[in-house]
């Protein structure tokens, strides 16, 4: 088990503390209710047969205006919503981080950077179990899988980078500023919206497309469709940009979590 | 520093910054100390001790003193300004209610959160689970979300995962007043194993008899200074008298005699001043109530030879002696007195009209000085003496006049263990 002890012998980071929170958060959201865990089974099932036959049989909307390629809107859709959810997740659960834990603010010595970590990891299990409805889809329905889907993890991986700094971020000022809840709600609705979610970044004019990027999800959702769909391999120079950018943000974030740290416990 | 303690902490001082609003902490911040927004409360003010290995030391004074913060630095959620502690050992705390229990948990997926928080690994938690159940004695909720216990269970199961993480140093913050009397004895109990395995317990009251009965040694602390130290008895008395000498000194109490002097015999209407704030057994959360008729002005306790004590042995003679002013002429009076527990229930109450004593008619600007003798055959404790003047009229029983709630406050003590309220002197022997 990792462990990291400051010099006074307080714990401040464990694989084990962080293991046991998000199997319980997990656990949490889905006790009381009869199909349990079952839930985050059925959730992505159902909002996949719906989306194949509003967007499919009803509509018959096509991705691409070109002819040929994946014609399939659904899954395409649904890849991008799976990413948009994680992230948008993760922001959510962070506004009211340090509030809903305040047992571990005051009355005990805990290692608070860590509940950012339970953040993605529990947002994350949501995220595998979605992408595992939409593999079996592919393969079952398409017959179209291929072995590119292998590298989804290594794409997300800076994702989850980029959405702990944002973590750490939004959980620490969220204490003092009360209003990034109703903020966050806003924001990553834009994000849902300014992102190739619902349609491709060619559509948009070509003085715009830049700036799509500076959407954090935007390069990862179309990795993701990438190696999905396509069989293609994201460049890896790209991939490096986005690394660097994701670690510096997550450095960042924990250093403003680090500084208003010593606060919270005067304001909760 | 000695091998031997546990605990040092030199001139420790703490002192908080109140900001007008969240965000202006913020601002200061962010201003480089350019601006200040904050105003600074000092909540230690150079505070020093040591304390060893197995010892029990007893934190009193009154709310607001500084008690609650010095716990928080010794268990590391706070950060002193300034000063020097050492804390040698694990520090297993009992803070307030909760002590960093997830409401949404089980009681058993707490203990194990708690047990990892404490650098204790999942072998070793697994092997002590049954013994924290089994202390903690909350049968089947032990597998429910903790949000779901009563404030006892609760507690019941901080204290067992507490003691159960086999700390070095134990801490406890006035929260096991909250479990029932069954469980608090078994906790006291469990404090002499504890102490005797060599923990160093440290725990906040104002159950003062607790601390006499329990600690080696108690710290005062008033308003971040420490008042007085040492041995436990002589630290309650600085404390009983801290909390209840009030506004007036202890030291000009004026006895009855003065105050029932030739003024108020007089017919001048001149009402005497309520002279039971100044007594220092009054209770101020009293409670009162009646028609005015007549008043309660001034009570005085006599108890092994002193008058006004703060406090009370099992067994003392008691001579109280309750002042009232008529404001009317009245007949058919009670004179009354009830004694309660904290928690309100009445310990012994009797009055003049049960007990068939005859008393006086009285008119205006009268004055009655009614004497009430009794053993204190109370177990040591808190008791709360409530006096009364009430009449019976022929359209209302047991009028009340002027009735007294919980006006007296008494600190019992004693070496009695004996569970209960009433001391019956018993003598267990074995005949065969």
């Amino acid at each position: 088990m990792f462990k990291y002890f400051d010099r006074h012998n307080n714990l401040i980071f464990s694989w084990g503390l962080v293991y046991q929170l998000t199997r319980r958060n997990i656990q949490i959201r889905y006790r009381g209710s009869i199909l349990g865990l079952l839930w985050s089974l059925v959730t992505p099932i159902l909002m996949l047969a719906m989306y194949t036959f509003v967007f499919g049989t009803i509509l018959d909307l096509r991705w691409t205006d070109q002819e040929g390629g994946n014609p399939e809107f659904a899954t395409i859709l649904f890849s991008g919503l799976i990413v948009h959810a994680y992230f948008s997740e993760c922001l959510h659960m962070s506004v009211d981080l340090i509030p809903s834990n305040r047992q571990y603010v005051k009355k005990v010595v805990f290692p608070l950077t860590s509940l950012t970590l339970v953040v993605i990891l529990t947002a994350a299990f949501q995220m595998i179990v979605s992408t595992f409805v939409l593999l079996l889809y592919l393969v079952i329905v398409e017959r179209a899988l291929v072995w590119t889907v292998v590298l989804i993890p290594v794409a997300i991986f800076p994702l989850m980078l980029m959405a702990m700094g944002f973590s750490w971020m939004i959980a620490a000022s969220a204490v003092y500023f009360r209003d990034l809840g109703q903020l966050v709600g806003l924001v990553t609705l834009a994000l849902l919206f300014i992102s190739p979610v619902f349609y491709e970044t060619s559509r948009l004019p070509d003085v715009m497309q830049p700036w799509l990027y500076a959407n954090p999800i935007t390069w990862i959702i179309e990795s993701v469709r990438a190696l999905l769909f396509d069989g293609k391999v994201p460049s890896v120079i790209e991939y490096l940009i986005y690394l660097v950018a994701a670690f510096s943000v997550s450095v960042a974030g924990l250093l403003l979590f680090r500084k208003l740290r010593p606060g919270f416990s005067d304001v909760i | 520093m000695s091998s031997d303690s546990l605990i040092e902490v030199s001139g420790l001082t703490k002192s908080f910054r109140i900001y007008p609003t969240p965000v202006s902490r913020v601002r200061e911040y962010l201003s480089g100390g350019r601006k200040t927004y904050h105003t600074e409360v000092k909540a230690l003010n150079a505070v020093s001790f040591k304390l060893s290995r197995g010892e029990t030391l007893g934190l009193v004074g009154p709310n607001g003193s500084g008690k609650s913060t010095l716990l928080e630095i010794l268990c590391g959620t706070t950060r002193p300004s300034g000063g020097q502690v050492r804390v040698n050992g694990r520090v297993s705390a009992l803070l307030e209610l909760g002590a960093g229990f997830n409401p949404e948990f089980t009681g058993r997926e707490n203990i194990i959160v708690n047990a990892i928080i404490q650098g204790i690994s999942l072998d070793a938690i697994e092997k002590r689970f049954d013994a924290i159940a089994e202390f903690a004695d909350i049968g089947e909720f032990i597998d429910h979300p903790v949000k779901t216990y009563s404030s006892g269970m609760y507690v019941r199961l901080a204290f067992a995962a507490a003691v159960g993480m086999d700390p070095d140093i134990l801490v406890i913050d006035e929260a096991l007043a909250v479990g029932d009397i069954r469980f608090q004895r078994k906790c006291y109990r469990y404090f002499n194993q504890l102490q005797s395995k060599g923990t160093t317990i440290i725990f906040v009251t104002h159950a003062v008899e607790l601390v006499r009965s329990h600690c080696d040694r108690a710290i005062l602390l008033n308003q971040g200074n420490i008042e007085s130290s040492g041995d436990p008895k002589a630290v309650i008395h600085d404390y009983l008298e801290l909390m209840f000498s009030g506004t007036n000194g202890a030291t000009e109490q004026p006895s009855i005699r003065e105050l029932t002097g030739r003024e108020i015999q007089s017919e001048s209407i001149q009402i005497p001043r309520d002279n039971c704030k100044s007594r220092r057994t009054y209770n101020n959360d009293e409670f009162r109530w009646g028609n005015g008729s007549a008043e309660i002005f001034d009570f005085l306790i006599k108890s092994g030879g002193v008058e006004d004590p703060l406090t009370f042995n099992t067994g003392d003679e008691v001579d109280l002696r309750m002042m009232v002013q008529f404001n009317e002429a009245l007949s058919s009076l009670i004179y009354g007195l009830t004694i309660r527990t904290v928690d309100g229930v009445m310990v012994f109450g009797g009055n003049t009209r049960d007990a068939e004593v005859l008393v006086k008619d009285r008119t205006q600007f009268e004055t009655a000085d009614i004497s009430f003798r009794f053993i204190l055959n109370l177990l040591p404790g808190e008791y709360f003496l409530s006096l009364g003047v009430a009449q019976d009229s022929e359209v209302v029983d047991n009028l009340a006049i002027d009735r007294r709630y919980d006006l007296i406050h008494l600190t019992v003590i004693g070496s009695s263990s004996d569970l209960g309220f009433a001391s019956l002197e018993m003598k267990i022997t074995d005949q065969i």
